[in-house]
């Protein structure tokens, strides 16, 4: 497999929203393998962007290439393609809450596939298993769940139809220390294991450092780094450094000195 | 896509994974292990060489293939898989010790344990909205002694929703339900030759019944659906709690402004609906009986006293209870599912309207007592 391929490539994308131009001639470019972090303040356009490639929300100009293929306007045929060809965690997980977690994993297998039932429910189980959740937890709802096993529940069905891309908004956002460790663990060892190309939208510096393989920094409408974190953070641009100078930015500073298994 | 997913070589007791096996590529493979699986008594190995991808779906298919057969004591070997296929396998071997794989558990009842949950659940509803009522009672007492808390603009909120929008709406209809009255009672008048009478039958049986009827049905529709779905959304996004543990009660804040805004409502929409449903009648009895309009109107003056106004208007508030309180308690009991926002504003709307029914037939008992 090329890992030069690139899975994602946005140009000149600019979006006109409420009366301000939320990005203005962005690029950004995703390869296979890529764990890629897309960070900025608040209301510097992450979700827009993620939206917009998502084909959740058209941009006002520009192009956006995934796999290949045009999703800017694209025929209803690419549109399905590429949407199977990828799969989305969103931050509050966005699970069909009628459903129980195990139907919500099917849900996707079985509008998908021909294979039989109990087959797609062995092949659900084993999603929901390999996000490290029990079984008791794949007959509950989703109301009935705790933020962690919510993000994995979500996780799974995001992986349900194994999708070569993967993204996620603020996988880490309402767990606790050792849980967002956890699932940063989870998303590595995923990833490895299945192949997947990541981009994630992420504030949590912990997962930053330690997930990411390479960040964008969105600012000012266009993406003003893009590089691994360890560089990232000597990046001499007012506002990168303004992002990471906090007592939160710094508690990291010192360990990026260290080797990093990645 | 039927092109062959696997070959079994019977002389060398290889079975050969070939092409796609990605889960949403796969379709008869599952048959074709089983037949394979069939005939094989002794070691197998399965060989991946002619693999062109393979996904975690693919290769749960495999690991259960070989997990089958070590159940039946047959051994079985995996040759030629890349490295990352074997990582996928030992990946789903770390995962699965812990797992076994269920059903989701199906309950069944029978008929008479069905008829008893539906009626404890009946029951318990119906004890639930009488304190409900009651806790709205309660809040009402307290609502007008602090008069300071009173909360006009919310309660002209509701009153522009639920009346000044619902406007359009009632009068179109209401000018239609006259119109089709007229012509249906003016084919009889018009036998008898007593063409004039349509103006006293046509506006007492508006202004006593179609008038109300027509614009609590149409509330009921527009403005009790919504409450519950407003409130139901609210308790999802926790709204409710935060009220709550703001110290502020949910049904003060909520349910006080619903009700009094569609009690201020429902009447002066009965009004117009009256205006309008007389209007259709009297065009209707121009064309069809030959009543001029300066006819119709002197007409209705002597015949119609304003006292059939008022047993028509006087039933108007209870509707407004009605569906206020259906609409906000129905809004209450959603529980956390998109499901259940959808059951409740249908139960709100079959509620409201069969208790509009229902105290149109007390009404018209209590009036028949009273000789109205």
């Amino acid at each position: 497999m090329n890992t030069d391929e690139t899975v994602i490539e946005v140009r000149g994308l600019s979006n006109f929203l409420g009366g301000n131009w939320v990005h203005n001639n962005l690029d950004l470019t995703v390869k296979r393998g890529d764990l890629y972090a897309i960070v900025g303040g608040s209301g510097s356009g992450k979700t827009t962007l993620l939206r917009s490639i998502l084909m959740l929300q058209k941009p006002t100009s520009g192009s956006i290439k995934v796999f290949g293929i045009e999703v800017v306007n694209p025929s209803i045929e690419d549109a399905q393609h590429v949407r199977h060809r990828w799969g989305m965690l969103f931050q509050h997980g966005a699970l069909f809450s009628s459903l129980t977690v195990l139907e919500n994993v099917l849900f996707p297998l079985k509008e998908y596939t021909q294979l039989s039932y109990s087959l797609l429910t062995e092949i659900a189980m084993m999603k929901i298993a390999l996000t490290g959740l029990h079984e008791d937890a794949a007959h509950k709802l989703p109301g009935e769940l705790s933020g962690g096993m919510l993000k994995r529940a979500a996780l799974s069905r995001a992986l349900a139809l194994d999708p070569e891309l993967l993204f996620l908004d603020e996988p880490t956002s309402g767990l606790d220390p050792q849980g967002a460790d956890e699932f940063d663990e989870l998303i590595k060892g995923l990833k490895a294991a299945l192949n997947l190309t990541i981009v994630m939208v992420s504030h949590d510096l912990d997962s930053l450092w330690g997930v990411s393989s390479r960040v964008g920094f969105i600012g000012e409408g266009r993406v003003l780094a893009e590089q691994p974190m360890a560089s990232l953070v000597d990046n001499p641009n007012p506002i990168i450094k303004n992002y990471f100078k906090g007592p939160r930015g710094q508690v990291r500073d010192h360990l990026k000195k260290l080797p990093s298994d990645l | 896509m039927n092109t062959q997913s696997l070959r079994y070589d019977h002389q060398k007791k290889i079975l050969y994974c070939q092409g796609d096996w990605r889960v949403r590529q796969l379709t008869n493979v599952e048959n074709e292990i089983n037949s394979v699986l069939k005939t094989v008594k002794s070691p197998i190995s399965i060989d991946g060489s002619e693999l062109i991808s393979l996904d975690s779906g693919g290769a749960w298919l495999i690991y259960r293939t070989i997990d089958k057969l070590k159940q039946a004591a047959i051994s079985c070997e995996l040759k030629n898989f890349t490295q990352q296929h074997m990582d996928l396998f030992s990946l789903l071997k770390e995962k699965m010790t812990a797992l076994t794989v269920t059903e989701t558990p199906i309950e069944h009842y029978n008929f008479f344990s069905l008829i008893g949950k539906e009626t404890v659940k009946r029951v318990v509803g119906a004890l639930d909205f009488l304190s409900f009522v009651g806790e709205v009672s309660l809040i009402i007492k307290g609502f007008f002694v602090h008069a300071r808390r009173f909360q006009a603009k919310a309660v002209l909120r509701i009153i522009e929703d639920a009346g000044y929008h619902a406007l359009p709406i009632i009068g179109l209809l209401s000018f239609l339900v006259g119109v089709v009255l007229a012509y249906q009672l003016g084919r009889q008048l018009e036998t008898y030759g007593a063409n004039i009478y349509i103006v006293d039958l046509s506006g007492m049986a508006i202004l006593r019944e179609f008038g109300p009827l027509i614009t609590a049905i149409i509330v009921a529709g527009r403005t009790g659906s919504s409450f519950t779905a407003q409130i139901g959304l609210m308790k999802v996004n926790e709204e409710i709690d935060a009220l709550k543990t703001l110290g502020l009660s949910p049904l003060n804040r909520i349910v006080v402004p619903r009700l009094l805004g569609t009690i201020l409502s429902i009447p002066l929409l009965t009004i117009w609906s009256n205006i309008f449903a007389v209007f259709g009648s009297m065009v209707m009895a121009r064309n069809m009986l030959g009543i001029t309009p300066a006819d119709f109107l002197t007409r209705f003056a002597d015949s119609i006293d304003r006292s059939t106004l008022w047993t028509g208007l006087g039933k108007t508030p209870v509707f407004a209870i009605a569906i206020a309180l259906v609409g906000c308690f129905q809004g209450f009991r959603v529980s956390y599912t998109a499901e259940s926002i959808g059951t409740h504003t249908t139960m709100s709307v079959v509620q409201a309207i069969f208790l509009i029914i229902v105290i149109d037939a007390i009404f018209s008992v209590l009036y028949s007592w009273a000789g109205l």
